[in-house]
C-alpha cells in the first residue's frame, strides 16, 4: 500500500455497496461494544476514508489502510446514537483514483448489553492433538484479550467447559481431562478440585450448567471420541461412545443420579431452566459409532428438578423429537429470562461442531415452537451459543469465514424473537488480527466481570494431584 | 623496561595469533560437525520452528524476558534450511562464544583462557547432542559472555543497567532454552539411535531414497519409525516388492504407524500417506506433529505440507490464510507465492504435482479406521488401479498381517497392474512360504516366525 495521507477529491460515486470484511453492513451492536474496525476485502486499494454519522449527532471520521476507529470516540458515537443508526460513508483510493460506495447502516439496538465481555477457549482446530489451548477473557468494550489460563501454565494438559454462573464468573467450573485430570468448582474466591468420577459413574463431569441458585450444577459423564473421513469435504466425526447426566451438590460435594438421567441412551448437553426447575439436555439411541454415525440423532428433552430435595421429575418430556425431525438436536441453552430456548441442529451427531449443516434454532417456549434462525445462520457450522445476562444478545461460534476456524459472532433478539444480523467479535485491524490467528474459538459465554482466577493457586493445586473425592447421594 | 616492554609486546602478539589460529581451527571443526556430519541436527531444529519476518513476531518475543535470545536463536536457525549457510552461523557463533569466554573470563596474555575458552563451545556442541535443546541457549549463553566481557571493561555505575538488559535479553526461564515445557536436556551426547532416526527422516524431507536405503544396510534401529523410513525409501525406489523383507519389518505399522502425539515419531507416515495420495491422512497426521511441537511454534515444512493438502482438497479460503503465513518466512515464501498463484488460477509449477496428487485420493468418503488399513489401501488402489504404490502397500499390508487367503487373492491385482516383467521377489517368497508346510529360512519366513514368536 501506498501513502494514505490524501483525502477523497472528486470521488467517483458508485451504486454498489463497499465490500469490507468483516461484514458489518446493517449490523445491530450494543452500546459501549469496542469499535467496529473494518478493512476493504480487496487488499489492493491504497488508502480507505470513512466517515460515520450518527442519526442523532455526532461524527467519526477515520483515514489510513483500514478503518481504524477511536476507541473514546467510538464509544460516545454509539452512546449518543441508542436506538439509531450510523450512516457509514466508505472512500477507497485505487491507482490514484478514489471511489465512494454506498452507504450503509449500523443500528445501535436499544438493548444494553450489560456484561462486561465474554470468556472462550482458545484452540488450534487440529485433530488429535490439542496444541497450545487457552482460557481467555475478553472485554467487549475494547480490544482487550487476557488469558486466564493456558498451556504455559498447565503444560500438557487439556482443559475445557469453563463455565460461569449465569455469566456470574464468581461461580466457575472448568474441566482437565485425563490422567491427573479433575474438575475445578470455584465458588467466590474458593477454588476447589473434584474427582466426579466415581464408581457408579463412568467418566469424570463435562459438559457443566450451573442451576441458578448455584448449589448445583450439572455434568455429562462422558467419553469423546473422534474418526477421521477420507473425502475432501468433512474432517472430522466426533461421537460419545456412552454419557449420562449428573448434577453435583457443591455444598456437600454429592453427585444426584436419575435413572431417567443414566439410561442405556446417551445424555448430553445438560442446562438447568433460569427458574431452577428444569433440567434440558439432549439423549440419543445408542449406535455402533463410529461405524453408525450417521444414526446418532438427539432429541431435545426435559426433567422437572427440585432444589429443596435435590430429587428429579419421574418423567422425561420430549421438546423436539429426533423421530420426528429426523435430525439432532443438540446444546440446549434457555435464555435467562426464561422465555427462549435456542439449540443447534444438524442432521446428526451429539457434538454438532464438525457438522457443517449444524444451524441455530429458537424454540419459544410459552408456544413450543421452534424456527430456524436464517437471519444468523450461514451454509458452514454453527454451534455453541450463549445468552447474555439480559437475554436480548447472544454469542455463537461459526465457521463461516473459511469452513475451519470458529469464529465468535453476536447478535441481539427482540421481545418477538427476532434476530439481527450478526457481527463479527470486533478486532483492532481485523484482517491482520484474524489473518494471524490460527485457534478456533468454542465454548463462548458471557461475563458480567472480570474473572477472578488464581491461576497460581490453579497450578499448585493441580500438580499436587489432591482431588476432593465425590460421593453418590 | 624497552625489554620488558617488548616481551609483554610479543606474548601479546603470540596469544592473539595463537587465539586467531584456534578460533580458525574451532570454526572450520564447528561448520563442518554441523554440515558433514550432523546435518539432520539443523534441519531437525528448522524445521519445528517458523521465523516470520514481522514487528509482531520481534515484538510477541521481546515482550517477555528471555526474548531477545529466543527471537536470535530462531532468526539463526531459520537459515538451517541451507545446511551449509547453517553450519557457518553456528561456527560463527560457536567462535565468538569462545572469544568472549576468553575476553569475559581470563586476563592478558589469556596463555590459560585460550584453552580453557575452548570448553564452552565444546559444552554446547555435546549438550546441542539432545535435540530440544534450542540455539537460543548458546545464542544466550554467548549474550551473558558479552555482558560480562563489556562490565569488565566500564565502570560500575554501569553494572546494574547492564544486568537488566541481560535479564530480559536471556531471562531466567529454563522454557525459553528447551522444546518441550518443565523439562530439561538429558546429557544424552550425539550417542543412540535418535540421531539415526532423525537422520532417516531429514533423508526423508530431500527424498534421498538412495542414501536411506544404503544407511538402512549399515544401520538397523529396530522401531517402526524406522520401518516406515526404510519402508518408504524402497517404494519410491521401486524395490519394496523386491526387498521390503531383506530389512527388518517392525510388524503390522512397519509401512504405516497410528497416531502418536509427538513431533517425530510418524513422520515418515505422514510422508508415505502424502505420496500415497491419502490426502486427509497427511494433512491429520502432519497437523498433528505441529501441534505437537511443545513450545507452541508452527513448522515451516509441516505448514508446507498442509497447504499442499488444503489445495489438493479444494479448501482454498483455508489455504489461503495458511499461505499468508509462509509468506512471511524468508525460505518458503517463494513457494507460498507459488501456491497462491495456484490458488488465484494463474500459472504455477504446482498444478501438475496437485493435479497429479488429486487424482490419487480416495474418491469414497469413509471414516478412517487404522485397524483397516489394508482394506483402505485396497479401495485407494482399486479406485485408481494407476496408484502402483497403493497396490505395493497394500499387498505388504497383508504380509505384515500374514492375511495369506486375501493375499493371495489379491495377488492376481499385482500381474494385471503391476507392470512387473517377472514376479517380485517379496511375492515369491511369500507365496511359497503359504504354500509350504514348514516355515522356510527365506526373508519373509523369518519375519513370519518373528511373528509367530518363533526365533
Amino acid at each position: 500500500m501506498t501513502s494514505c495521507s490524501d483525502r477523497p477529491e472528486h470521488a467517483k460515486a458508485v451504486d454498489e455497496l463497499p465490500a469490507i470484511w468483516p461484514d458489518y453492513v446493517d449490523v445491530t451492536i450494543p452500546v459501549g461494544i469496542a469499535p467496529l474496525d473494518f478493512n476493504f476485502a480487496d487488499e489492493d486499494i491504497d488508502c480507505m476514508d470513512v466517515i460515520i454519522k450518527g442519526e442523532k449527532g455526532g461524527e467519526l471520521h477515520t483515514h489510513g489502510n483500514w478503518a481504524d476507529l477511536d476507541e473514546d470516540d467510538w464509544q460516545q458515537l454509539t452512546s449518543q446514537n441508542k436506538g439509531a443508526d450510523l450512516y457509514v460513508t466508505v472512500c477507497t483510493r485505487k491507482d490514484s483514483q478514489w471511489t465512494q460506495w454506498r452507504n450503509f447502516s449500523i443500528h445501535v439496538s436499544a438493548y444494553p448489553l450489560d456484561d462486561y465481555g465474554l470468556t472462550y477457549r482458545r484452540i488450534p482446530p487440529g485433530y488429535e492433538v490439542g496444541g497450545n489451548i487457552g482460557i481467555y477473557e475478553r472485554d467487549l468494550h475494547s480490544f482487550h484479550e487476557r488469558a486466564l489460563l493456558t498451556e504455559n501454565d498447565l503444560p500438557g494438559r487439556c482443559f475445557n467447559c469453563h463455565t460461569p454462573n449465569r455469566t456470574n464468573p464468581k461461580e466457575l467450573t472448568l474441566q482437565i481431562r485425563g490422567e491427573g485430570g479433575g474438575t475445578l468448582v470455584k465458588k467466590q474466591h474458593q477454588q476447589r478440585w473434584l474427582n466426579t468420577k466415581t464408581d457408579s459413574t463412568k467418566a469424570a463431569g463435562s459438559y457443566a450448567y450451573w442451576h441458578p441458585a448455584g448449589r448445583y450444577c450439572a455434568y455429562a459423564v462422558n467419553a469423546v471420541h473422534q474418526s477421521f473421513f477420507t473425502g475432501p469435504d468433512d474432517r472430522i466425526e466426533a461421537y460419545h461412545s456412552f454419557s449420562d447426566i449428573i448434577v453435583l451438590d457443591t455444598q456437600t460435594d454429592e453427585l444426584l443420579l436419575s435413572p431417567l438421567l443414566q439410561t442405556e441412551d446417551l445424555e448430553i448437553f445438560p442446562a438447568f431452566s433460569p427458574d431452577g426447575k428444569w433440567l434440558y439436555y439432549s439423549t440419543s439411541r445408542p449406535c455402533r459409532v463410529p461405524a453408525e454415525y450417521e444414526k446418532v440423532k438427539c432429541s431435545l428433552c426435559r426433567i422437572g428438578f427440585d432444589e429443596q430435595s435435590g430429587q428429579f421429575g419421574l418423567q422425561a418430556d420430549t421438546l423436539v423429537s429426533a423421530d420426528s425431525t429426523g435430525r439432532s438436536a443438540t446444546q440446549a441453552r434457555p435464555s435467562y429470562d426464561g422465555r427462549w430456548l435456542m439449540f443447534t441442529l444438524s442432521d446428526r451427531s451429539n457434538f454438532p461442531v464438525f457438522q457443517r449443516d449444524a444451524d441455530l434454532w429458537l424454540m419459544d417456549l410459552q408456544t413450543r415452537e421452534a424456527r430456524l434462525l436464517d437471519e444468523v445462520n450461514s451454509n458452514d457450522v454453527e454451534s455453541f451459543h450463549n445468552w447474555s445476562s439480559n437475554s436480548h444478545w447472544f454469542v455463537f461460534t461459526s465457521k463461516r469465514t473459511d469452513g475451519m476456524y470458529a469464529q465468535l459472532f453476536l447478535a441481539s433478539i427482540d421481545d418477538d424473537g427476532h434476530c439481527t444480523k450478526p457481527f463479527l467479535l470486533p478486532q483492532r485491524n481485523p484482517r491482520k488480527y484474524y489473518g494471524e490467528l490460527f485457534d478456533s474459538y468454542n465454548v463462548p459465554d458471557f461475563t458480567c466481570e472480570p474473572v477472578s482466577f488464581d491461576v497460581h493457586e490453579a497450578q499448585r493445586q493441580v500438580e499436587s494431584n489432591e482431588r476432593i473425592q465425590v460421593k453418590i447421594r | 623496561m624497552s625489554t620488558n616492554r617488548s616481551i609483554v609486546s610479543t606474548n601479546r602478539s603470540v596469544a592473539k595469533c595463537r587465539n586467531v589460529c584456534l578460533s580458525v581451527l574451532m570454526g572450520i571443526g564447528v561448520f563442518l560437525f554441523w554440515w558433514l556430519w550432523h546435518p539432520e541436527a539443523l534441519s531437525f531444529q528448522e524445521q519445528n520452528q517458523l521465523f516470520l519476518w514481522t514487528g509482531n513476531y520481534l515484538a510477541e518475543r521481546l515482550s517477555t524476558s528471555g526474548g531477545l535470545a529466543d527471537w536470535l536463536g530462531e532468526f539463526i536457525v531459520q537459515f538451517f534450511y541451507v545446511e551449509w549457510l547453517g553450519a557457518l552461523l553456528m561456527a560463527l557463533l560457536f567462535v565468538l562464544m569462545y572469544w568472549l569466554s576468553v575476553k569475559a573470563i581470563f586476563s592478558p596474555p589469556y596463555r590459560v583462557g585460550l584453552g580453557v575458552g575452548l570448553l564452552f563451545p565444546l559444552f554446547f556442541l555435546w549438550l546441542m547432542g539432545d535435540e530440544n535443546v534450542l540455539v537460543a541457549l548458546p545464542v544466550a549463553f554467548t549474550l551473558v559472555l558479552a555482558a560480562v566481557a563489556l562490565m569488565r571493561r566500564v565502570r560500575k555505575v554501569w553494572w546494574l543497567p547492564i544486568a537488566v538488559a541481560l535479564w530480559w535479553a536471556v531471562g531466567m526461564s529454563w522454557t525459553t532454552y528447551y522444546r518441550i515445557p518443565q523439562h530439561g536436556p538429558d546429557f544424552s551426547g550425539w550417542n543412540g539411535d535418535k540421531w539415526e532416526l532423525l537422520k532417516q527422516d531429514y533423508l526423508i524431507r530431500h527424498e534421498r531414497w538412495d542414501n536411506i536405503i544404503e544407511r538402512a544396510k549399515m544401520h538397523e534401529v529396530q522401531t517402526p519409525f524406522w520401518s516406515n523410513s526404510v519402508n518408504l525409501a524402497l517404494a519410491m525406489k521401486g524395490q519394496l516388492a523386491d526387498k521390503m523383507f531383506d530389512y527388518w519389518q517392525s510388524g503390522e505399522d512397519a509401512l504405516l504407524m497410528p497416531m502418536v502425539r509427538d513431533n517425530v515419531s510418524n513422520l515418515p507416515t505422514a510422508e508415505a500417506f502424502w505420496r500415497l495420495g491419502m490426502v486427509n491422512e497427511a494433512l491429520r497426521y502432519m497437523s498433528d506433529i505441529q501441534e505437537s511441537i511443545l513450545n507452541a511454534r508452527k513448522s515451516g515444512r509441516f505448514e508446507q505440507r498442509i497447504v499442499e493438502c488444503m489445495l489438493v482438497n479444494g479448501k482454498y479460503r483455508v489455504a489461503y490464510k495458511h499461505i499468508q503465513l509462509l509468506k512471511k518466512s524468508l525460505f518458503y515464501a517463494s513457494w507460498a507465492e507459488d501456491a497462491e498463484r495456484y490458488l488465484t488460477g494463474q500459472r504455477s509449477p504446482l498444478i501438475a504435482p496437485l493435479t497429479a496428487k488429486r487424482a490419487l485420493r480416495f474418491k469414497q468418503n469413509f471414516l478412517f479406521n487404522y485397524p483397516e488399513i489394508d482394506k483402505m489401501l485396497s479401495i485407494l488402489f482399486q479406485e485408481n488401479t494407476q496408484n502402483k504404490m497403493a497396490l505395493e502397500y497394500f499387498l505388504g499390508q497383508l504380509l505384515l498381517k500374514g492375511d495369506a487367503q486375501t493375499f493371495m487373492q489379491a495377488l492376481p491385482l499385482a500381474q494385471q497392474h503391476g507392470g512387473y516383467r517377472v514376479m517380485p521377489m517379496v511375492y515369491q517368497d511369500a507365496v511359497s512360504c503359504m504354500q509350504s508346510r514348514s516355515v522356510p529360512d527365506t526373508p519373509y519366513g523369518r519375519y513370519i516366525k518373528r511373528k509367530m514368536g518363533g526365533r
